[in-house]
């Protein structure tokens, strides 16, 4: 048996990653410039939120989770807006991909194995 | 009463000078989704805020109106970052790199796009040949005299940020009335104590 560690991380490879499932293919671009691909993991395109008079909404604002393990270089809290990731356009592997900006990343996934990303929107500057 | 007149001439003003760069509305519940403004990015609603009405010493006769018009200015936008790089297969990790350290926030760019939005509708509202709000007759006091941000917030992918600017005038107000009201006449004649003939403080025609 394997301990609860290599535990967590299957269940994560299984949970994020598989392509058959929920895993969705995600393309990081660091402030260098470099381009990390091959990496899956579940993107969650719309959240609910609250606008500024208290009334529940859906908005549009994509949350991608990804394994801190695959991932090549991770995003570090003081890196918003200068991290591009690139995603499926809608929750489909062949679907044509939007870029957008990383708006922060959860500064939480050292321990628990999984890091999650919030999107912004971009337009052309 | 000319309020109304003077808001839907607002209205005309800026609409007539917005050239594209913004969209102009009355008054709308202040729900606008940020969806809503995303086409223009930014919206200009105009409503007639107060009067005050200071007595006049008769009671009668045209009643001065001092009114505030609020002209809500709405912007919305995304981040900012040079996508025609960023999607090019053939851009090299130098050129993503600079395009990525030159994106701008949506906070920062509303804030921008603020600046810019009240910049225009003043010189609009403020200009000489607009003295009277393109409405061709005299109109009193017209002026700005604030101008203020609120708080950037995110709705969804944009951010928004909203600015309320202020307009006051003066007009003299007519009230109709169907049925004049006619006042007593007061007796105010004088009698004079010695005066046999009744005929003192009376002037002689000549």
């Amino acid at each position: 048996m394997t301990n609860l560690r290599e535990q967590i991380e299957a269940d994560l490879a299984e949970t994020l990653e598989d392509s058959d499932e929920f895993g969705l293919p995600v393309i990081l671009i660091s402030p260098d410039g470099v381009e990390y691909d091959a990496v899956y993991g579940q993107i969650l395109y719309d959240t609910r939120a609250y606008d500024e008079v208290g009334i529940e909404v859906l908005d549009h604002m994509p949350v991608v989770t990804v394994r801190r393990s695959s991932l090549t270089r991770v995003p570090l809290p003081d890196e918003k807006g200068t991290w591009a990731v690139k995603i499926p356009t809608t929750p489909s592997s062949t679907a044509a991909t939007t870029t957008f900006l990383l708006g922060h990343a959860s500064q939480d996934g050292g321990s628990i194995g999984f890091i999650r990303l919030y999107l912004s929107k971009a337009v052309q500057a | 009463m000319y309020f109304r007149t003077i808001s839907a001439g607002i209205v005309s003003l800026l609409g007539a000078a917005a050239s594209g760069q913004y969209r102009v509305v009355g008054y709308q519940e202040q729900d606008v989704a940020s969806d809503e403004i995303r086409n223009t990015e930014r919206l200009v609603q105009v409503r007639y805020k107060r009067g005050e009405f200071p007595r006049s010493g008769s009671g009668r006769g045209p009643i001065a109106h001092h009114m505030d018009f609020e002209i809500m200015l709405t912007v919305s936008s995304a981040a900012g970052v040079d996508l025609t790089i960023l999607e090019n297969p053939a851009s090299t990790p130098t050129q993503i790199a600079t395009a990525l350290a030159a994106s701008e926030s949506a906070s920062k760019r509303v804030n921008d796009s603020m600046d810019e939005l009240f910049d225009l509708v003043y010189q609009v509202l403020m200009s000489g040949p607009n003295i009277d709000l393109g409405l061709g007759f005299r109109i009193g006091s017209r002026w700005v005299p604030d101008f203020e941000k609120g708080d950037v917030y995110n709705r969804g992918e944009h951010a928004v940020l909203t600015g309320m600017l202020r307009v006051s005038c003066q007009i003299d107000e007519s009230v109709p009335s169907a049925t004049l009201y006619q006042f007593d006449d007061n007796d105010v004649s004088l009698t004079f104590e010695g005066d046999a003939t009744e005929r003192a403080g009376v002037k002689e025609a000549p």
